[in-house]
């Protein structure tokens, strides 16, 4: 009894702390579900969203691959850009250019128009232009040679990318692997191939198909994991390319005026944003750095080629992963997101986010026995240790705001924060714990029930017709094909005619035979009457070709010229007369 | 619910939004007639294909007669040949009404919109002597639907030249008819319908190339269906032919573009607010026949060869997806609706 009652402002202290843990948690949880239903809502809101990534993507980007001195994607501050203007940029069209320019635009590929120095096709913000080569053979020129092809990515980004990728891992589940993705996600690729229109169709069934330069993979924005991207080629920007234009005018060497690029430094330009990446040769890891010696040390590079390591390893990466070091497992930041954490990308925020959280990601190089620096995406999926865990969750919670609360996080952080201070409890002893755990189990039922009652889920907002209709104009709706379903059997009335217009046997009629003259009749004068009666030899060798065989030799005019019928008669009628006169 | 309907020689297409998403249908426009026996019947139930019967003999449509018209070595015949209903096969006519019925769901209301494409020149004809229109518009009725006409070339030009306000030159190049249209922000100024299509090149090239085949009963046809499957798989280009059978096809190619581009010209140079226009404008091509590689070389060589009334800023290619136009007729028929109930709202 005088336990029970020493522990009597224990128990209401711990009902109280409780109630409020509990109210807190389920205002949380309400939230939480909200979101999770605002997610659950199905693609209601998905091409909105889409509608306005693409809004948020329009930052006057464009690529060009193929058949250009220079792909890659360019930024241009330009009020409106021409294909003209862009193939420009890009150093103009190579020798094997077909002329042909295929147009990915909103993430769709169905246009192509036909490239003449005075076209003025005006390209709009995240277009893919994609120049053909005459021929396969053409692919060779360009510097995509029999090792490498040019591929595009389209939807992965706000703007388009373009990259050159060894040809043996060009395939949509190593791509997909490459990008940290999960290898299911290879089916949803819309493959767009350089090649004609029928392959480009059950390419996307066979993900382990070899892909050809000039490819053009569209992801669904919906399936892909933001966290998980590795660092992508960033653009040429205007000004950069202004600057090497200055640079390359005061220093003929190109690569000793590249810019240094470091955390803050300035993107990368030249051809060196389109950036060869050797795909994982274990799945996880993903090259990004171009080899260099072995036993060099890379700090202290002294030949041209480590040199160029130096300038170009930085730039490629973004300029968000740190340089090379020996070797480091170990995450780098303990402020990176929690590589567990499966981010919200429904709204353009989370995208941003997500984006900036996949662009700022912690990467941990290793280097194989080669002497090719590798990403470890493992090591990114592996745990933080809880010491940074927890020193992450603080510094998470204390500088996120709200908003990036919602949007960038799977828990809510106040519900961490409950949770680290709920961690206080474990010190009390074990039957006041049992009480709480038992009287926050009644008062979060009898707190939670009203709140899951009174607030319903807010039902899917209604799209308006309008909106529809942009949404079909713009060709942002998924199309889908289904099969017409007819009845099994029908019963038509009235008889079949079938329709002789494509039939060809009224001119084609075989045609009489065409005997042989009799020639050696014993009986001149039906010999006589036959001759009359046969036609000429050049009537029959056009009735020959007329039938479309060679002319025959027709033996009656053998026949008339080897055998002098008409003396025959001759010689007949001399006897008859002969018999007469005698 | 707007619908639309997409009503070729070639094929029969249907588009609806359906939630987030759009659904399409379609279908070849053949039909095939084979004996009536039992092991024909066994072996159709077995491969749950459907069927028809007329007096005696077994009918199978669509995509199926076709790919049963090489099995059982029968000429597989259109529904719609030269986009004209023929007078004396009521069997297409069943079939055509079986068709709409199947590629038209059930309207949630009663008189909702479809907007639909007709075969062949139909809808230059006057609507008194149109047997087509009367025909098919009187099928969609019957579905539920209040059908609008539109032209494939409007409709092209709804579906592709959105960037451009609705403005420029639209072209469909269909099987039997290759329509042309000039608009200008949506309105269309001039179209003219030039009756000669992908069909035209698959039978010149079968009569040249003297492509005969036998049916089972021993009759000789052109072979017209096999040069088409040969024109759809060729991967040559009209721009780098190698002699031979390329050559024949790219200069029928050459007939075809030459003609439909000279014919535009004349039409739209009799329009009489051509001037209004600003220019120069896009062109955009959809259709089967403007797959092939090279046609927009081909068809920019024509554009330059021949007096074209309107400047050309650039043409373009819409051949990706096969429901261009019958996306083009939903955005035509969902502008209608919201256009009526704005004016319901009003009145």
């Amino acid at each position: 009894m005088r336990g029970r009652c020493c522990h009597r402002p224990t128990f209401l202290m711990a009902c109280v702390l409780t109630l409020a843990f509990s109210s807190a948690a389920a205002q949380d949880f309400v939230q939480y579900a909200d979101q999770t239903n605002s997610k659950a809502q199905g693609s209601v809101g998905d091409f909105r969203a889409e509608n306005n990534q693409s809004s948020r993507a329009r930052s006057q980007a464009y690529g060009i691959m193929g058949q250009v001195a220079r792909p890659g994607v360019y930024e241009l501050n330009e009020r409106s850009v021409t294909l003209r203007q862009l193939v420009d940029y890009a150093g103009g069209l190579t020798k094997n250019a077909q002329g042909r320019v295929r147009l990915i635009r909103g993430g769709r590929a169905g246009q192509q128009t036909w490239y003449t120095p005075q076209s003025r096709f005006e390209l709009f913000a995240g277009d893919l232009v994609i120049v053909d080569a005459v021929s396969n053979a053409g692919a060779m020129a360009n510097g995509v040679d029999g090792q490498f092809v040019q591929l595009g990515f389209v939807n992965l980004l706000s703007n388009p990318v373009v990259i050159k990728l060894r040809r043996e891992y060009a395939t949509a589940r190593g791509i997909v692997l490459f990008l940290g993705q999960s290898a299911q996600m290879a089916g949803s690729v819309q493959i767009v191939s350089s090649t004609r229109f029928n392959d480009l169709r059950g390419t996307s069934n066979q993900p382990g198909r070899s892909l050809p330069s000039g490819t053009v993979l569209i992801f669904d924005p919906r399936t892909i994991d933001y966290s998980r991207l590795p660092s992508l080629p960033v653009p040429y920007t205007s000004d950069a390319l202004q600057a090497e234009r200055r640079n390359r005018l005061r220093a003929p060497n190109p690569i000793a005026s590249m810019p240094q690029v470091g955390n803050h430094a300035p993107k990368p330009i030249g051809p060196l944003a389109e950036r060869e990446i050797d795909p994982p040769a274990v799945p996880g890891r993903v090259h990004i750095v171009t080899p260099s010696a072995p036993a060099t040390n890379p700090k202290t590079p002294s030949s041209d080629e480590s040199k160029e390591t130096e300038t170009t390893e930085p730039s490629e990466s973004a300029g968000n992963v740190e340089p090379p070091k020996e070797t480091t497992t170990e995450p780098i930041s303990p402020s990176a997101p929690l590589p567990d954490s499966e981010p919200d990308i429904s709204t353009p925020a989370a995208q941003n986010g997500a984006i900036a959280a996949a662009e700022n990601h912690p990467v941990s190089e290793i280097k194989d026995d080669m002497g090719f620096a590798f990403v470890d995406l493992n090591s990114a999926a592996e745990p933080v240790p809880a010491e940074a865990q927890r020193a992450h969750n603080e510094n998470h919670v204390a500088q996120t705001s709200p908003v990036s609360n919602d949007t960038t996080s799977n828990a809510p952080p106040r519900l961490t924060q409950r949770l680290e201070r709920a961690k206080e409890f474990t010190d009390w002893p074990a039957v006041s714990i049992l009480i709480i755990v038992i009287s926050a189990l009644v008062i979060a039922t009898v707190v939670l029930w009203p709140l899951v009652k009174r607030d319903p889920p807010r039902p899917p907002r209604q799209t308006s017709p309008r909106e529809y209709l942009d949404a079909i104009i713009s060709d942002k709706l998924p199309i889908l094909e289904e099969r017409i379903e007819l009845p099994e059997t029908q019963e038509f009335y009235g008889s079949p005619s079938i329709r002789r217009q494509l039939r060809v046997d009224a001119k084609e009629d075989v045609p009489k035979p065409n005997f042989r003259p009799n020639v050696t009749s014993k009986q001149p004068v039906l010999a006589a009457q036959f001759v009359g009666q046969a036609p000429p030899a050049s009537d029959m060798a056009g009735t020959s070709q007329k039938f479309g065989r060679e002319p025959i030799q027709s033996s009656t005019t053998q026949t008339a010229t080897e055998v002098p019928q008409s003396d025959i008669i001759e010689r007949a009628l001399r006897t008859v007369q002969g018999d007469q006169q005698g | 619910m707007t619908i639309a309907l997409d009503l070729g020689c070639h094929r029969l297409r249907s588009l609806r939004r359906d939630g987030d998403e759009l659904i399409g249908r379609s279908c070849h426009t053949f039909y095939s007639v084979f004996a009536d026996s039992d092991s024909h019947r066994t072996l159709m139930k077995q491969a749950q294909v459907p069927y028809g019967i007329c007096e005696s003999e077994l009918v199978l449509m669509g995509d199926d007669a076709v790919d049963y018209a090489e099995l059982f070595q029968i000429q597989a015949q259109r529904l719609l040949p030269g986009g004209i209903i023929p007078q004396v096969d009521p069997l297409a006519r069943q079939i055509l009404a079986s068709f709409v019925e199947a590629l038209l769901p059930e309207p949630i209301e009663s008189g909702e919109l479809c907007c639909m494409t007709l075969p062949g020149n139909s809808v230059d004809r006057l609507p008194s002597k149109n047997r087509e229109l009367e025909f098919l518009t009187r099928l969609v009725r019957l579905r539920g639907y209040t059908p609008q006409i539109l032209s494939s070339a409007m409709a092209v030009i709804l579906a592709e030249l959105v960037h451009e306000n609705f403005t420029g030159i639209g072209i469909s190049f269909g099987a039997a008819t290759c329509e042309a249209s000039l608009a200008h922000c949506g309105i269309e100024l001039a179209h003219c319908t030039i009756e000669r299509g992908g069909h035209w090149i698959d039978q010149e090239m079968a009569r040249k190339t003297k492509a005969y085949k036998w049916d089972c009963h021993g009759e000789k046809y052109l072979d017209v269906n096999g040069c088409m499957l040969t024109k759809e798989q060729s991967v040559c280009s009209l721009t780098q032919v190698h002699g031979g059978d390329e050559e024949l096809l790219a200069e029928l190619y050459r007939d075809l573009v030459t003609h439909v581009v000279q014919e535009a010209a004349k039409c739209f140079g009799k329009a009489p607010r051509i001037q209004d226009v600003p220019q120069p404008v896009s062109v955009v091509c959809s259709g089967g026949p403007a797959r092939i590689a090279g046609f927009d070389a081909l068809l920019n060589h024509a554009l330059d060869g021949s007096a074209f009334p309107v400047a050309i800023k650039d043409v373009r290619l819409a051949v990706t997806s096969d429901l261009t136009v019958a996306r083009g007729c939903l955005i035509s028929g969902e502008l209608e609706a919201q256009t009526q109930a704005d004016e319901l709202v009003a009145a």
